[in-house]
């Protein structure tokens, strides 16, 4: 199921660089993973619904004494670029 | 009992305050015995002597340490034992995992994308022991994002086992249970996803308290899998454990996963009959005969004390394998996205190799074509997993089993297993995708090797636990 062409578009799409030594041991990694999961349909689903989460809570809104908020200075402390105390990024349209 | 690596070579003092449990240091610091700068230095200088090898420390905040140690010890001064009542870990020097967020503290989750990240705020319960009059000494080593069970992913160093330094701690919360285990503090808090507290409370010989889903805010904690993730204390013992989980629980309006149910002082609490069930499928597994051997001996310390036993079916735990790794992939794709290289932190290039394998493997089982054949295929497993505890649940109190299926490995050894955290992890995954409360106790030794031993409770029972911990420990 898994080739190395497959595995360094699925890098493409999460955005990360991968060689090509990396994506042949990935592509090993994968096949052996996949036994694993694979084994999942040995047990009968179809009359059961998802579960996504454990806490019980349902409908849950933000409490609105929730004001608090960051200082721009604290939060501009970790960004690569800071122009005009704005985060800066490279283009992301192309003329 | 097995020596540990530093009382080999002598260098132990067993009269140092470090040795103390969390409880001791309360009654020594009530009753005026010794001073909290007394006792974070004998911390300090301990981390000073042996954090050279075993390396659980990433930054070290002695400065900071040292000042909060005079102001409580002010406090104490000058308002006595009663103190205490408002802050219940006054003067207490601790340990906190590296994917805590620690307000003007460095926090990379060992990974090196965030080596220079310095948090703009401070994780809930960070904020809460600090509330609570803890002292912090320093950030601890962990698989980097916690992407592993041994410790060997941080992207900064291997973090040794003190009962054979040419041994994992385990993971991901391998530092704060190698410090706990070789008395660098007093008490540590970890993180888990699946076994990350259980798993290096075992492998290092100390106990792990993984509470409920939801009854910790997980409120600036670096996310590995949302669904799943907890944080908790690693001690040295289990009252230790309750006393501190007990700080540390509660709703927080900053995590709309926590729960509101009332939080007990878990170190009080008492039951009057308990039965627990020994599962036969995670006694089936490939596991070391010497665990499994301590694990009977476990039972029958427990059946002495006065509890009762009773087989139980539950699901063979290798399903939880699969539901565990889809679940976890998917959900790490999702929050390794948030690493843009803009905001914080160095470029997507910096990752390593396991978070690459994690994301790639999460964004396959996620995309279109697949998502119903893995990711929903897993969550309707997920259900029949809680609902297979549920059953069980009516029969017993409680679940019993080793807490690892083998003693801490050499490092490398887990080098070409793709899966090697997942195997590990087999007693752990099921419980922690039901999002259920577990404790790991040190039961004994394996060829001079700590073997930790689990119990498992329904959901927000973490009293029932808490009390079978604490009357084992007291025999």
């Amino acid at each position: 199921m898994f080739s190395k062409d497959y595995v360094k578009k699925q890098a493409q799409v999460v955005g990360l660089t991968i060689s090509d030594e990396e994506a042949e041991k990935l592509t090993q990694n994968f096949e052996q993973t996949l036994k694993y999961m694979n084994l999942l349909n040995e047990l009968d689903t179809s009359d059961v619904k998802p579960t996504y989460q454990t806490s019980g809570n349902i409908n849950v809104f933000q409490d609105k004494s929730l004001n608090t908020t960051l200082l721009t200075e604290d939060v501009l402390q970790n960004a690569h670029n800071v122009l005009n105390n704005l985060i800066a990024s490279k283009g992301v349209l192309i003329k | 009992m097995s020596p540990k690596f530093y009382e080999k070579k002598e260098i132990a003092n067993e009269g140092e305050l470090c040795f103390l449990s969390l409880e001791e240091s309360l009654h020594g610091l009530k009753n005026k015995n010794f001073s909290s700068q007394e006792l974070t230095e004998s911390c300090i200088k301990r981390i000073e002597s042996i954090d050279g090898i075993i390396k659980a420390f990433v930054t070290t905040t002695f400065d900071s340490a040292r000042k909060e140690a005079i102001n409580a010890d002010k406090l104490i001064e000058k308002e006595g034992a009663e103190i205490f009542s408002k802050f219940p870990l006054l003067g207490i020097p601790y340990a906190l995992k590296d994917n805590f967020s620690t307000k003007g503290i460095k926090t990379t989750a060992s990974s090196r994308i965030l080596e220079n990240y310095i948090p703009p705020y401070e994780s809930t319960v960070s904020d809460k022991l600090k509330q609570a009059g803890a002292i912090l000494l320093g950030k601890t080593n962990m698989d980097a994002f916690a992407h592993g069970s041994s410790t060997e992913t941080s992207d900064y160093f291997k973090t040794t086992n003190p009962y054979d330094i040419e041994r994992v701690p385990g993971g991901s919360s391998g530092g704060s249970a190698s410090a706990v285990s070789a008395h660098m503090c007093i008490f540590a808090i970890g993180s888990e996803t699946a076994g990350s507290i259980r798993g290096p409370a075992s492998w290092c010989g100390v106990s792990g308290f993984k509470p409920s889903y939801g009854r910790v805010s997980r409120y600036g904690i670096i996310a590995m899998a949302s669904s799943t993730d907890c944080a908790g204390p690693i001690s040295k013992n289990i009252w230790d454990a309750s006393y501190v989980l007990s700080v540390i629980s509660g709703y927080d309006i900053k995590d709309s996963t926590t729960v509101s149910n009332f939080v007990p002082k878990y170190e009080e609490t008492n039951f009057q009959k308990l039965k627990i069930g020994i599962p036969k499928s995670y006694f089936e597994i490939e596991m070391n005969l010497d665990v499994k051997r301590l694990t009977l001996e476990w039972i029958s310390d427990l059946k002495k004390i006065g509890f009762d036993f009773q087989e139980i079916e539950l699901i063979d735990p290798k399903y939880s394998i699969g539901v565990y790794t889809i679940i976890q992939r998917s959900e790490v794709s999702s929050n390794l996205a948030r690493f843009d290289g803009i905001r914080f932190g160095h470029d997507r290039d910096k990752f390593g190799f396991e978070a690459k394998k994690r994301m790639l493997l999460g964004s396959h089982v996620l995309s279109s074509g697949y998502h119903d054949e893995y990711y929903e295929k897993a969550q309707k497993v997920r259900t029949l997993i809680i609902n297979d505890f549920n059953k069980a649940f009516e029969k017993v109190d409680l679940i019993i089993s080793p807490t690892m299926p083998v003693t801490a490995l050499k490092f490398g050894e887990s080098d070409n297993n793709p899966l090697f955290g997942e195997m590990m992890d087999i007693l752990h995954e099921g419980s922690a995708v039901a999002g259920l409360p577990a404790i790991s106790v040190p039961i004994g030794f394996a060829e001079n090797l700590p073997v930790g031993g689990q119990l498992i409770a329904s959901r927000l029972n973490e009293e029932m636990l808490s009390y079978v911990g604490r009357r084992y420990q007291q025999k």
